[in-house]
């Protein structure tokens, strides 16, 4: 527990030498650690630190010790026993460096002595007695912290385990569901392929392999045109747009079947082959976001050696919802292989590019991009992760790190204030260092992490 | 599609208002009687192939009669070189008054009627009481329910009731195991009875009101009287009705329980609208005793229930005035078919009189049958009514039979029959709708009790005859 | 003219192709409309109202680039051309405050979860369709296949 030792008044201290503690010129020497008193012990003397310090240690019943003062040169030692006239060591006082002490010793002094001295001590006794109490109260805030500390932790640590228990409890249904469903999408796709005529199952065939590319803007303007140029009804148009037929093949059709029913049909073939593409891609989805989950539940910290542009990329992945909607622009440097851990450095980067992402959306701002850049600078891999969002304001960027800091309190973002904090602890173990930097439509935090040579 | 219908209901129409007179097999035939010819078959045309709601088509039959057929009418219209040949103009007003004709009136006071009992949800707690004693056996709890929509229908409208049914039914019929045919016989009870039981009253149903329209003078039937045939014949179908849909399709089911949330309204209101309900059918039926008639007494609960503010501005709002200008427009078509003349020209012009007086009755009865399953109920009665209605009085032989009475009141019970469609009626569409009936089943059973309502029909006009109501 | 539509917003195709298929019920007889963005719907909605067609139910994501689903929905609620749509949220990530807006100042009429169960779903449109429908005196006849039977019953017992 590091508390500065509080100084006296010299002038005081340099009086008291003089008047008391000179003439009689008594001097001790200890060396490391060596016992000036130990607890219990008769004291009738009073010490000042000339050179080194010494501090007072207290044994607790579960036998742990405590430093309880510290007192460096020009300070008094044995204040207690020598005024409460209790004449006994409450703590053991040890050196914690070679010291020279000089002393008196009670005895020596005549009553009337005796009553000057109480009197001449008294801002030494004062200045001793609020000493002990501030450094009692610096201990229980110290102790606080360290209690805060240990329970975000463990807020950490039990999400974590939440989702790693989430992740196994759906693992198993997910992997049935993306098995069967790649496997009956294959049967179905190769059924139809054999048993339906050309015209259809391509339909089926590319709804199946691009999913629905029209936007809904695109099939209205689509529908508009046949409608009016082909005129036809609303209703059928419409199919048509959506599985973006070629109006030029109508002609085709006409006469030789019944442009309705076939449309109908070739409608319903791309249906179901859109409604396999979508089937799939959301079952990869779900597993890789449970793979993601796992992996950055997984407790272990082993490190091996792997490219950070890898993990940015797997970060990426797992919030494509939320970059959805923001250009990203993933300029990847060359860089060398880093020994760490694969999950840790993911989460670094989604717990960064998740805020930039929720800031930008949240000021609805326009044309939003996330640059995210890596690159080499002598023996540290670097990674610049920027968005044009709005900046975060002064007061907060020296905040931002601290953990329960938070801007997220209302709506869906709610946030845990944990986010960058992680970043920052992550950051630490690997001896690296993080820095952002905030203006307006450029908000850019900037990871250095050495490459460790060994 | 529905421009090429528009077209031909133009078209048509049309071809005959430019077409020489001389042309037509009807001898003497006015520029008036041709252009009441045109606006005939617009009118059928119309109403046959809906290329616009019927109601629709009743207003521009009115407005097309004031400017083509008034003595206020477009200049170049009214005869302007007083040819020869030409015809009478109609009463401007006589057209206008189509609009506010007794008729109407008396629909209207039905309508407030059944206004206010919903509102106060009279028609909920009767349902709630009436089906008590039908205990939970399906063939039974299916005979309660038609003799409570069969009820209601003579005062609400068929469709309204119909809707409230099935609301009550539908949970039920949820509840029925897939395959069970009771859900079918249940489902198709309610759009029978409720078309059935429009037959009971002269305002149980709009043909009923056009079919009054053309029986006055020595022929008119007050209230009491067309209950006293319609009760009988509405309680004889609805037996054959029940027990045809209990041996088609039985239930398997072996109980079933109908949850009516409701209870009776205590207020000041309330109690109102309860008196006023069986006070107006009180004197209904009792017509010979007080003297008026059932047009004027059916503007009494228009007065009490406007008054005492049970129905307000708003409910206003929510009469259907399209089915009173539904009928509106047919009386308006009758009258410019019996004024100009043209029905009883047409009607001469066919040898009618050499036909056997069964064939008319027989052939006319099903002849609206039948229209009366692919259109309207009201336009069906709209386009034969006046045609019948001359046929009646001007064949001679047909007064050993009755007349006009018989000729009339077999079609308008007829008109009520068609029901073998979901588009044949409302109530069909939705028992339809709730995906328990086939159109299948529906026409299986809507054939046989159109046929056998015919027959029942010719019984009960028969003993009327006997009876020498008629 | 008088066509009633019913357009649904997503940013992601495959939830809008999903969508389009529980709807397929109601082809036949209403125009479906897909659409990526607010304002993607916003200008297609503007021109069916100057075309004199019925905007009868919007269905909308919340979570969308651009203007947010329930941003969308108030603006359309406080929009007079659109006093009687339908509005519908489909979402699977509404906070509480999400929640409350949407009922508070888009006045949704259904709240429905992601991911949703077709039948479910189809049968809210088909509800809330029918209320449209009744609401705006349109002809019912015309839609009777598709309409919420128990919702058009209910209309009918006091409207005729």
């Amino acid at each position: 527990m590091p508390v500065s030792p509080a100084h006296i008044d010299p002038d005081i201290v340099q009086r008291l030498w003089a008047k008391y503690f000179q003439p009689s010129a008594r001097e001790l020497v200890l060396e490391k650690g060596e016992f000036l008193l130990r607890q219990n012990q008769q004291n009738k003397r009073l010490f000042l630190v000339l050179t080194g310090e010494v501090a007072g240690f207290l044994e607790s019943e579960s036998g742990n010790r405590h430093e309880m003062f510290r007192s460096a040169q020009k300070m008094f030692v044995g204040v207690h026993s020598f005024f409460s006239e209790s004449f006994s060591a409450y703590a053991d006082v040890i050196a914690l460096q070679r010291s020279t002490l000089s002393y008196i010793e009670y005895d020596s002094f005549t009553q009337s002595e005796q009553h000057t001295l109480i009197e001449d001590f008294a801002p030494v006794i004062v200045h001793e007695l609020s000493a002990r109490q501030r450094f009692t109260q610096n201990m229980m805030l110290a102790k606080e912290s360290a209690l805060k500390k240990l329970y975000l932790t463990e807020k950490y640590a039990s999400l974590g385990q939440m989702a790693a228990g989430l992740a196994h409890e759906l693992n198993n249904a997910i992997g049935v569901i993306n098995g069967n469903s790649e496997w009956i999408a294959n049967e179905v796709y190769e059924y139809f392929r054999n048993t339906e005529i050309e015209t259809i199952f391509s339909y089926f065939d590319r709804g199946f392999k691009t999913g629905q590319t029209l936007s809904s803007q695109e099939v209205r303007q689509k529908t508009r045109q046949m409608t009016e140029r082909h005129k036809m009804p609303a209703g059928a148009a419409r199919k048509l747009a959506q599985i973006d037929f070629d109006a030029h093949k109508l002609s085709q059709f006409s006469g030789v079947m019944d442009l309705d029913e076939i449309t109908d049909r070739m409608h319903h073939f791309w249906e179901m082959g859109v409604a396999i593409h979508d089937i799939l891609l959301a079952s990869k989805h779900a597993v890789h976001v449970l793979q993601s989950i796992k992996q950055l539940s997984v407790s272990d910290q082993e490190r091996s050696l792997l490219n950070i542009n890898t993990t940015l990329t797997e970060a990426l992945t797992l919030l494509r919802n939320a970059t959805r909607v923001v250009n990203v622009d993933f300029r990847p440097g060359d860089l060398p292989e880093l020994h760490a851990n694969h999950g840790e450095l993911v989460q670094m980067w989604v717990n960064i590019i998740k805020n930039a992402c929720e800031s930008m959306s949240g000021a609805q701002t326009e044309n939003p991009t996330l640059f995210i850049e890596t690159g080499r600078k002598r023996n540290a891999v670097w990674v610049k992760i920027a968005n044009n969002g709005p900046c975060i304001p002064k007061e907060f960027l020296q905040q931002v790190f601290q953990p329960n800091f938070t801007t997220k309190k209302d709506g869906l973002s709610f946030g845990l204030g944990l986010g960058l904090a992680i970043v920052q602890r992550l950051v630490d173990s690997y001896n690296g260092r993080i820095e952002v930097k905030s203006v307006p439509g450029n908000t850019a935090f900037e990871i250095r992490i050495p490459i460790n040579l060994t | 599609m529905r421009s090429i219908k528009l077209l031909a209901c133009i078209a048509v129409p049309m071809l005959i208002l430019f077409l020489p007179t001389e042309l037509f097999p009807v001898t003497g035939l006015t520029v008036i009687e041709k252009r009441v010819i045109a606006l005939f078959v617009m009118a059928a045309l119309f109403w046959v192939l809906e290329p616009i709601p019927i109601y629709a088509t009743s207003v521009l039959i009115i407005v097309l009669e004031l400017i083509m057929l008034s003595d206020n009418g477009l200049l170049i219209f009214r005869n302007p070189g007083k040819a020869e040949g030409f015809g009478e103009l109609l009463d401007y007003k006589a057209i206008f008054a189509t609009f506010a004709s007794p008729i109407i009136l008396l629909f209207l006071g039905g309508f407030f009627l059944a206004m206010a009992a919903t509102k106060f949800r009279l028609d909920q707690n009767l349902a709630r009481i009436m089906l008590k004693p039908f205990g939970n056996k399906p063939k039974n709890v299916m005979l309660g329910l038609m003799i409570i929509t069969a009820v209601f229908s003579m005062f609400m409208s068929n469709t309204a009731t119909t809707a409230m049914m099935l609301s009550i039914l539908a949970p039920v019929l949820a509840l029925f195991p897939a395959g069970d045919r009771g859900k079918t016989a249940l489902a198709l009870s309610i759009p029978l009875a409720a078309n059935i039981g429009g037959i009971g009253t002269p305002i149980g149903t709009p043909p009923n009101a056009i079919a009054l329209k053309y029986l006055t003078g020595d022929q008119a039937i007050s209230f009491g009287q067309w209950m006293s045939f319609g009760i009988p014949y509405v309680v004889i179908m609805l037996l054959i009705g029940w027990i045809l849909l209990s041996a088609w399709y039985p239930a398997a089911t072996t109980s079933i329980r109908l949850d009516i949330k409701s209870s009776f309204i205590k207020s000041g209101k309330a109690r109102i609208v309860y008196i006023t309900f069986i006070g107006t059918i009180l004197l209904w039926l009792t017509d010979f005793i007080h003297g008026m008639n059932s047009y004027v007494i059916a503007m009494i609960p228009v007065a009490v229930f406007i008054t005492t503010g049970i129905i307000t501005k708003d409910d206003l709002k929510k009469i259907s005035w399209d089915v009173l200008w539904l009928v509106s427009g047919g009386i308006a078509l009758g009258l410019a078919m019996e004024k100009s003349g043209l029905a009883r020209n047409l009607v001469n012009s066919i040898p009618f009189a050499s036909y056997s007086p069964y064939i008319i009755v027989a052939g006319s009865s099903l002849l609206t049958l039948i229209m009366a399953n692919f259109m309207s109920h009201t336009a069906t009665a709209n386009l034969l009514m006046p045609i019948l209605a001359a046929l009646g009085t001007s064949v001679g032989n047909l007064t050993g039979m009755g007349g006009v009475t018989t000729l009339i009141l077999t079609a308008t019970m007829a008109a009520s029959l068609g029901m073998s469609l979901p588009i044949s009626t409302p109530p069909n569409a939705l028992a339809h709708g709730t995906g328990a009936v086939s159109t299948s089943n529906m026409a299986r059973v809507g054939v046989v009790i159109g046929l056998v309502g015919l027959v029942i029909a010719f019984l009960t006009i028969y003993i009327l005859r006997l009876v020498n109501f008629i | 003219m008088d066509q009633l539509y019913i357009v649904y917003v997503d940013d992601q195709r495959e939830i809008l192709s999903t969508l389009e298929k529980d709807l397929k019920l109601f082809e036949a007889h209403v125009r479906l409309e897909a659409c990526e963005s607010a304002s993607e719907a916003m200008q297609l909605i503007d021109e069916l109202d100057r075309a004199g067609d019925h905007l009868a139910v919007l269905i909308s994501d919340h979570i969308m680039p651009g203007q947010s689903g329930i941003d969308f929905l108030t603006a359309i609620n406080n929009d007079g051309r659109f006093f009687t749509t339908k509005k519908v949220l489909l979402t699977g990530q509404a906070t509480h405050k999400d929640t409350i807006l949407a009922i508070n100042n888009a006045r949704i009429e259904k709240y429905i979860e992601k991911p949703w169960k077709s039948k479910e779903f189809t049968e809210s449109i088909q509800q809330l369709l029918t209320q449209f429908i009744v609401a705006n005196g349109i002809d019912y006849t015309a839609y009777q296949a598709i309409v919420h039977q128990p919702t058009l019953w209910a209309y009918l017992q006091k409207n005729t």
